[in-house]
């Protein structure tokens, strides 16, 4: 069992191969003969943990006993690019409002739980396929920050090369 | 006497004309001013877009998709069907700019067939390597050759090399084929017939054959690492060794490749991992004994059983092969097909060169998955019949590891590659299929329509079709499907078609969830 240490002080006992299905956590406690990881710090910050670290445990928990990723396979990566598809689990686990979608990313991103942030890489991919730029920018309530002279860029690149 | 008119001005009109000077002079001066507050105007206002950017800018930042760091969201666009989500993706904001403009690898998939976006792309992806298809598109502003003469210039930039087109296109670029290419990796000729006639040979179809210059292969593309040849296939094999390839894909109904010649590739190719030979193979001399060949990174090999082809597996010793799929036709000038020589050990019926211990070094080295495909029902039941005269579950085991599906019962997950015909599912004891939970699909439709309406499989959640699109309409599947709702497909949570089909998406309107296209 490993005992991991939020930033926000809550405590988690978890099985170690649920742990370890996070390469960051695996590698802490290999290195440190340790059975307690330190809180994940994000951007020099206190990751605000206990909500999104509890998505990321029951990820880990369904998904333990899986093969990890191997990092020096670069077929399996190519593949991995591939495609866009999401397992059915996966997708209803991903199925959350925008904040903890980007909060289960950026963990996943932070703890090295890279088939955790495929799952959301691609469910952003996939809600941004097909879209406008106007509607990419209202789905994620961005506004069009351009300068005028890279509007006048983007319109010339659009006259060189609209799209097929 | 000459006379200056100037000279001879009066008083009063040189104070007229100094007044009209004045006049004019006092309203470009005015002009100049107020040109000069516009100016300033005009700044104001640019400093004012330009704050106002910044501010919007500064909310973006604040917005939880802008969190993420560059790399993550490099990573997300890594996840795309195709490069129009990039070209969206730039023009949403500053920030998504910038990552996209800065990141030349996300801009290598360069399409000359668009001239000027490819020019774009060119620019954008800076000296990294780029991958290049030819005849990808359908209404493209520059025909294949065109577009391949577009991109000669930048062959020294090339990764890879795709040449997807029609028969007469693939031979007037193919024979272009003479420059230098450092650092391309992967080259792929996948002729595209006319229109499909069906082989009893190869799933491909039938094809041709191409002049690729002997220079090209191997001296020019040093550094090859795959090659891939669907429906055509090079007149002339290798000429000079390829020592980094590793992945040999080549699926064309062909005469051509002679066995000898192939024996002298794999020699000189010893990286080889994977490797798919759904071709006709010809052996020119009978009287010497091929020699073998080991493969000692081989670990998928997809052989085909065509006119011979199988005779060529003895030579071949791959002690990490793990995954072997051996597809089966019914070849109409042997009445059993070459498979039925290879797995049997009848010395009268067996040409010298099937000899059975040489077939077993293959699968005795800890070969876990074998895969049976069939072209039609002749070859299915071929497949059965053969297995059938090796005996018990354990003798065939001598020739299997013991974990190859040889039969259906009990899987759950199959994989069912038929290229035409059906195979005589009526004849299949259900029970086989009874535990079925996935089933994935690629072929031509008439089998599938055949598969699913007579196979009752309660446990089956999943099916994925990969038809292949020159084959037949899909008219007859969705059909089916209609019919198969909501009765013994109860179980199915969804079925998904990957194709190209646009009408098959309007047509299955009414399935609502239960189907979903896939467009690829």
């Amino acid at each position: 069992m490993v005992l991991l240490v939020t930033s926000d002080n809550k405590n988690f006992v978890v099985d170690r191969e649920v742990a370890d299905r996070s390469v960051f956590v695996k590698n802490t406690l290999e290195a440190r003969g340790l059975s307690i990881a330190t809180p994940p710090m994000l951007n020099g910050g206190c990751f605000e943990l206990t909500s999104p670290f509890l998505q990321v445990l029951e990820y880990c928990q369904h998904h333990r006993g899986e093969p990890l990723p191997t990092t020096d396979d670069a077929n399996a990566d190519e593949n991995r690019k591939r495609t866009t598809d999401i397992g059915e689990w996966d997708r209803k686990f991903i199925t959350v409002d925008h904040e903890m979608l980007f909060e289960i990313i950026l963990a996943a991103n932070y703890l090295d739980i890279k088939p955790l942030l495929d799952v959301g890489c691609k469910t952003i991919g996939n809600m941004v396929k097909g879209k406008s730029p106007e509607e990419v920018r209202k789905l994620f309530d961005i506004v069009n920050d351009f300068t005028p002279e890279e509007e006048a860029q983007i319109k010339k690149e659009n006259e060189w090369a609209e799209d097929p | 006497m000459e006379t200056h008119p100037e000279r001879d001005l009066s008083v009063e009109q040189l104070v007229s004309g100094l007044q009209k000077v004045l006049i004019t002079e006092s309203g470009h001066i005015g002009s100049e001013i107020l040109a000069l507050s516009l100016e300033k105007l005009r700044d104001v206002e640019k400093q004012t877009v330009r704050v106002l950017s910044m501010i919007r800018s500064a909310m973006n930042e604040r917005r939880p998709v802008n969190r993420l760091p560059p790399e993550v969201f490099m990573r997300v666009l890594e996840f795309r069907d195709n490069d129009k989500v990039l070209d969206v993706a730039i023009k949403v904001c500053a920030r998504w700019r910038s990552i996209l403009t800065s990141t030349p690898h996300l801009w290598t998939e360069v399409d000359f067939e668009y001239p000027a976006r490819a020019s774009l792309y060119l620019e954008r992806s800076k000296s990294a390597l780029v991958n290049v298809t030819v005849g990808k598109s359908r209404d493209a502003i520059v025909g294949p050759v065109g577009s391949f003469i577009g991109a000669i210039p930048w062959v020294a930039r090339m990764k890879s090399l795709s040449l997807q087109t029609d028969m007469d296109q693939i031979k007037k670029i193919a024979e272009r084929l003479c420059h230098k290419t450092p650092h391309l990796q992967h080259l792929t000729f996948e002729g595209k017939p006319r229109r499909y006639s069906y082989s009893y040979y190869s799933s491909a179809g039938t094809g041709g054959a191409i002049y690729v210059p002997r220079e090209f292969l191997g001296r020019h593309a040093p550094l090859l690492k795959s090659l891939t040849f669907h429906s055509v296939s090079p007149s002339v094999v290798f000429n000079f060794p390829m020592p980094n390839l590793t992945h040999i894909d080549w699926v064309a109904e062909t005469a051509h490749v002679v066995i000898e010649e192939l024996l002298e590739l794999f020699v000189s190719s010893p990286l080889i991992e994977v490797m798919t030979m759904d071709v006709l193979i010809r052996r020119t001399q009978m009287h010497e004994p091929l020699k073998q060949v080991t493969l000692s990174r081989l670990r998928k090999l997809t052989w085909a059983d065509l006119d011979g082809s199988l005779s060529l597996i003895p030579c071949l010793i791959a002690p990490q092969l793990s995954e072997l799929s051996i597809k089966v036709t019914h070849n109409p000038r042997n009445e059993r097909s070459t498979l039925s020589s290879v797995l049997s050990n009848d010395p009268n019926r067996i040409p010298l060169l099937l000899e059975p211990t040489a077939f077993e070094t293959i699968y005795k080295n800890g070969s876990r998955s074998c895969r049976f495909s069939y072209a039609d029902d002749n070859a299915f039941l071929l497949i059965r019949e053969v297995l059938k005269d090796r005996g018990t579950d354990s003798e065939i085991g001598r020739w299997f590891t013991p974990d190859i599906p040889f039969s259906f019962a009990g899987t759950k997950e199959l994989t069912v590659e038929a290229a035409g015909g059906c195979p005589p599912v009526d004849d299949i004891p259900i029970e086989q299929f009874e535990s079925l939970q996935k089933f994935d699909f690629m072929g031509e439709t008439d089998s599938l329509i055949s598969l699913i309406r007579n196979t009752p499989s309660p446990e089956l959640s999943e099916i994925r079709i990969f038809p292949k699109e020159h084959y037949f309409p899909l008219d007859g599947l969705v059909e089916v499907l209609r019919q198969r709702r909501g009765s013994i497909f109860d179980g199915v949570k969804s079925v998904r078609i990957f194709g190209k089909d646009k009408c098959l998406r309007t047509q299955i309107k009414d399935l609502g969830k239960f189907v979903d296209v896939v467009a690829t």
